[in-house]
């Protein structure tokens, strides 16, 4: 909603700078802002053509001689069919932009007789719609004068206001006029009288009963709780007068004709949206409000065919639709400029009715955005008789004998009990009953008081807002001022309360990993039909999406992943790892979509180079780094087993007895060149709920051996079908309780040896609680323990 | 007496001649037993003092101790460079270290874990959701029913009539309510969607942190000082805060904070639309139709509840103007965000 400041004026004396009203009216609950308004018109002034002379080499064009308050007149070349001696005209000279400066004025020679300046249309200054010639101005203004001047628009600012959807009753100027009265303490009943008296005038009436010239039912009464219709007759359609052009103008809405203007007008002073039908293209003067029959569509006002759908409430004349009810008219029964007899339709719908339509129909208007946020019922009869007195005003005319009134709305009025110290607790305030009074009678709540309590009755523009003892609350709060409420001096805490985050796993391995080289990605988890399909068989589908890049939910981490390694590529960003945690969408179990929390880790292809030492990353570094970080929490020992997986060239499960809890592997190079990656890369996924359910948080101390340990190394040629792993354990089992640590130091695969073998190398650390071990029993747990590597997998000790 | 003093001025003349013959480590170790020895020339000088008057005793020591002092890091200077000759350690020490290599974390983590502090502090407990949640979760149940215009203010991706994407963490909420009886302090951070069209100021997604409070008698009051205490401890002491109504369906009366942001700088005055105002978060006291929803009895709790976006505080925390920046990865951008 935009007000101008010059208009809301007239409609309530504005006692503040302008940057105090918005505050204030922000304080309030109005957010706003202010600009200047409209076209600068900078350069553009009052022009006096003392003489047309026809252009020598062209039929339509003239020079013209125009007085622009200086000594010396102009010479200006000018197109225009009504262009004659003597008349104002608006000039814009050379430096003037028009059309939001995108049309430049330049002196220019037009087929060699030289031009100053342009003579403008309506059209041209983007104040009206007329282009048929240039705009005379009556009044014969001083030529010099500049144009923002004579149109008064000097002082004008616009204020732009952010209104809330609970606030419908501030879609008119005359509810904006009552907010700013709580600031100025006018009360509302007088500020309505006043608007409505201002803009009233005499209904000249003809003798014709309107039943008698047409007919109106309602088909849904729910839908459409009020109707009032007025027919005028014999009206002359013209151009508005100007002091309404410039009204419209200064809230950029266009002038189209005088009708139509005018019920704009009335919409925008006191919120009630009329529409008005050409009476004589009704095809059988048979109204009714209902749903669409048979048609299928309707051409609207804007000239577009629009689909009707099971949602579009409609003004029919028998079963043809001549209007989206509450949201736009049909072209079929258009007000135009031989318009003689006129019906004004002035009705109350339903919010959630014209919602859906509009809705349905892509449509919003003026209208119905203040019908979808309610409509104050009690305006429909004043603003169906203010805009009758003004239309006959402004075109002649004389209405019918009485009006067409169907009203089934509810009377009986809600009434809310109120409590003084019930709303001091609330809100934590020391309010007495003067406080409140005054409030009350700020916001215009009427109330009886019966034993302390008030029965408060909201006024009818806020019926649909004020229902309820927590709303009065807030009406409270927002007109003594939210600032003014004193903080609470304590915050209380029940022991009972304190309950503070526990271990957060999240958190854990957010901290874990980026204090161990892991940059955090956070991706967009909208992700393309290509990128659902590389790594699981389902996901997610949007109804609605953005765009056909961002259609499904992620049912994989990987997708973003791959999309950062490869926008830190194209910018030669290298030497880095990822990992991001976030929510994923891989399967759906009884058609129940199960959120995962899924850890994946990237490891692109890494080279840290140093002067001391460099490191290339294989796969055994992204394996040894994600042991290390599962070795910060206490989760049952786990494998590593070769499965297949879809996206990934090379895959291993990590397996423990409780669970499958994730994977590492490779990602296939197809997919790495669909995304325009050159490198490998390693990526790892870790089921965050599945490692919470086998965390333990018991850590028992073990007490540490005083007694020396003893070294041992083996080294052995083993055959290649059996995996380090599998030995290592074999070593443990055999090297019995004093065997503490086994690990591999050592593998080399030679063809030297036998190609089916690998060397590896061992080293065992003994060591016991009670005694300081002997060689010799060492000696016996070594040579059983290469035994039992014999016997197993027929190893060579080397 | 003057024995002694006269012995001072001996050794001390003595070792300056010494010091500057040693050539070698073994000339070295002479020396300073010699000196400093348990038998040495100072050793002997204290020995001396016993047999001292009384009142001279505390001057000669203080001499002798002054002597033995000087000597001692004489003979340390020497043997520092006699070790740094030994292993070798003329280095170049503007060579680069070695480090170990370390990560970040994301600048919305950063800042989502600081608000999560503030309100742990205050017994606020995080609690999690679901991002694919019902409408009555998201909607329905915090008064926003369908065809309401309240749905305008947050354009919803949806997977089926149902089912949607959550646009809001309230959602988390109603959850834990319909879970846990009051009283409750929770915040409940998370990933939210709206189907808006990527910008330089608005994405697809975003992250939120919510908050709520039930207890008896929580009064409007109580909001305030919360959130006060929750400004001034995120955006320093001095911060200067106020409160606007508004409008959201779950609460009533509902309110806007704003912190001043002040007018310095020409972008001051675009992100502050020229008021020097800022608004952080949304917030106000639940409303009625949401307890019921969750079958709380209205007439015996109350509560509060807030909303804040991490992008909007973390951009105004780092300067960032480009809401896209976070979700790019670029390790240029992740680097420079510190604890």
């Amino acid at each position: 909603m935009k007000v101008s400041l010059k208009w809301l004026n007239e409609l309530i004396p504005i006692k503040s700078s302008v940057e105090d009203l918005v505050e204030k009216l922000t304080d309030l609950g109005l957010e706003c802002s202010f600009s200047t308004l409209g076209p600068s018109f900078d350069k553009v002034i009052i022009g006096k053509v003392l003489k047309v002379k026809k252009h020598s080499n062209s039929d339509h064009l003239s020079l013209c001689d125009v007085d622009i308050g200086h000594k010396d007149s102009i010479q200006i070349v000018c197109g225009a069919p009504n262009v004659k001696n003597g008349i104002y005209v608006p000039v814009a000279l050379v430096g003037a932009s028009l059309d939001n400066g995108n049309f430049k004025i330049k002196k220019t020679k037009i087929r060699n007789e030289e031009s100053n300046g342009m003579i403008c249309s309506e059209k041209e200054l983007d104040i009206g719609e007329d282009h048929s010639g240039i705009m005379i101005l009556e009044d014969k203004p001083i030529p010099g004068t500049s144009f923002k001047e004579y149109l008064n628009l000097e002082e004008d600012v616009l204020i732009d206001f952010d209104l809330t959807p609970n606030r419908g009753d501030c879609l008119s100027f005359l509810g904006v006029a009552r907010e700013v009265g709580i600031l100025n303490s006018e009360h509302h009943d007088d500020l309505t009288k006043r608007v409505i008296k201002d803009n009233s005038f005499e209904i000249l009436r003809n003798k014709n009963k309107i039943n008698n010239q047409i007919s109106v039912e309602i088909e849904n009464e729910e839908s459409c709780p009020v109707y009032l219709g007025q027919i005028i007759n014999d009206i002359k359609v013209k151009e508005s007068p100007d002091w309404l052009k410039q009204k419209l103008n200064s809230l950029s809405m266009k002038s189209i004709n005088v009708v139509v203007d005018l019920a704009n007008y009335i919409m925008l002073m006191v919120g009630q949206p009329m529409h008005v039908f050409d009476f004589d293209k009704l095809p059988s003067k048979k109204i009714k409000v209902g749903y669409s029959e048979n048609k299928k569509s309707i051409i609207t006002l804007d000239s577009i065919e629009r689909k009707l759908s099971n949602n579009n409430l409609l003004i029919k004349d028998g079963s043809t639709p001549i209007a989206i009810a509450g949201v736009m008219g049909g072209k079929n029964t258009e007000v135009d400029e031989n318009t003689k007899n006129i019906f004004i339709e002035s009705a109350i719908f339903d919010p959630i009715v014209i919602r859906k339509s509009a809705k349905s129909a892509d449509l919003s208007t003026d209208a119905s955005k203040r019908f979808e946020r309610s409509v104050d019922s009690s305006m429909a009869e004043i603003a169906l008789d203010l805009l009758t007195g003004l239309i006959i005003k402004y075109s002649e005319g004389k209405a019918s004998s009485d009006i067409i009134k169907l009203d089934t709305s509810l009377k009986n009025q809600n009434k809310v009990s109120f409590n003084i110290d019930k709303c001091n607790q609330f809100l934590g305030t020391n309010l007495v009953k003067t406080d409140i009074d005054s409030i009350f009678d700020k916001v215009n709540i009427d109330f009886k008081m019966t034993k302390g309590t008030y029965n408060c009755i909201a006024p009818s523009y806020r019926l649909h807002d004020i229902k309820r003892d927590v709303d009065i609350y807030e009406e409270v709060a927002r007109v003594w001022g939210y600032n003014k409420i004193e903080n609470s001096s304590n915050f209380s805490i029940d022991y009972n309360m304190i309950n503070i985050d526990n271990f957060d796993l999240i958190d854990t391995f957010k901290t874990i990993l980026s204090n161990n080289g892991f940059y955090e990605h956070y991706s967009n988890s909208l992700i393309s039909d290509r990128e659902q399909k590389y790594f699981s068989s389902n996901a997610v589908m949007l109804s609605n999406p953005l765009n056909k890049n961002m259609k499904y939910v992620r049912n994989s981490i990987i997708p973003g992943l791959l999309r950062a390694v490869s926008y830190n590529q194209n910018r030669q960003n290298r030497n880095y790892k990822l990992f991001e945690i976030g929510a994923v969408y891989d399967s759906f179990e009884n058609k129940e979509f199960n959120e995962k929390m899924y850890l994946g880790i990237a490891w692109p292809f890494i080279k840290y180079n140093h002067w001391k030492d460099t490191q290339e990353y294989d796969f055994f570094n992204s394996k040894g780094d994600l042991d290390k970080i599962l070795d910060q929490f206490h989760i049952p020992e786990y494998d590593y087993h070769e499965i297949e997986k879809k996206g990934f060239s090379l895959c291993y499960m990590i397996k423990n007895r409780t669970s499958d809890f994730g994977y590492i592997g490779y990602v296939d190079l197809k997919i790495l060149k669909a995304n325009d990656i050159k490198t490998n890369l390693i990526y790892a996924n870790i089921d965050m709920n599945k490692i919470q359910k086998m965390l333990s948080h018991d850590t028992k101390f073990i007490e540490t051996s005083v007694f020396p340990s003893v070294e041992r190394d083996i080294s052995i040629l083993v055959s290649k079908e059996h995996s380090s792993k599998k030995l290592t354990d074999t070593i443990k089992k055999a090297g019995g309780k004093f065997l503490n640590e086994v690990y591999l130091f050592d593998v080399y695969a030679d063809n030297s040896f036998n190609k089916d073998t690998n060397s590896y190398a061992f080293k065992m650390i003994f060591q016991s609680n009670i005694s300081t071990l002997k060689d010799s029993e060492v000696d016996l747990l070594v040579e059983k323990v290469i035994k039992k590597l014999k016997n197993n997998y027929n190893i060579t000790q080397r | 007496m003057s024995d002694i003093l006269a012995n001072i001025k001996k050794i001390q003349n003595s070792f300056n001649t010494d010091i500057a013959k040693i050539s070698n480590s073994s000339e070295y170790e002479v020396v300073k037993n010699s000196y400093l020895g348990r038998k040495g020339k100072i050793a002997m000088l204290f020995k001396d003092l016993a047999s001292a008057k009384k009142e001279d005793k505390k001057i000669f020591g203080e001499k002798i101790n002054k002597l033995k002092n000087f000597v001692s890091s004489q003979i340390d200077k020497l043997s520092f460079e006699d070790s740094k000759k030994e292993q070798n350690l003329k280095i170049d020490l503007t060579l680069p270290g070695n480090p170990f290599s370390s990560g970040r974390k994301h600048p919305l983590t950063i800042v989502t874990d600081e608000i999560k502090e503030i309100f742990n502090r205050i017994g606020f407990k995080s609690v999690f959701g679901p991002e694919i949640d019902s409408d009555f979760y998201n909607f329905e149940a915090l008064n926003i029913p369908k065809n309401h215009p309240a749905r305008d203010m947050q354009d919803t991706f949806y997977i089926n009539k149902d089912l949607l994407l959550r646009t809001h963490t309230s959602s988390t909420q109603i959850h834990y309510m319909e879970e846990n009886n009051p009283p409750l302090r929770i915040i409940s951070p998370g990933r939210v969607y709206r189907n808006e069209d990527i910008s330089v100021k608005s994405y697809c997604l975003f992250h939120q942190v919510e908050g709520l409070y039930v207890d008896k008698k929580v009064s409007f009051a109580d909001l305030k000082s919360t959130l006060d205490y929750f400004a001034k401890t995120m955006f320093g002491e001095d911060v200067k805060v106020r409160f606007r109504p508004s409008f959201f369906p779950f609460t009533e009366p509902s309110a806007e904070m704003d912190i001043y942001w002040g007018l310095n700088s020409e972008s001051d005055y675009k992100v502050t639309k020229g008021t020097g105002w800022l608004e952080i978060l949304g917030c106000g006291m639940v409303d009625p139709n949401v307890f019921k929803s969750v079958k709380y009895d209205s007439s015996e709790w109350t509560g509060f509840a807030f909303g804040m976006g991490i992008e909007r505080i973390a951009m105004l925390k780092y300067g960032i103007s480009d809401i896209r920046k976070f979700y790019e990865g670029n390790i240029k951008f992740l680097d420079q965000f510190k604890r």
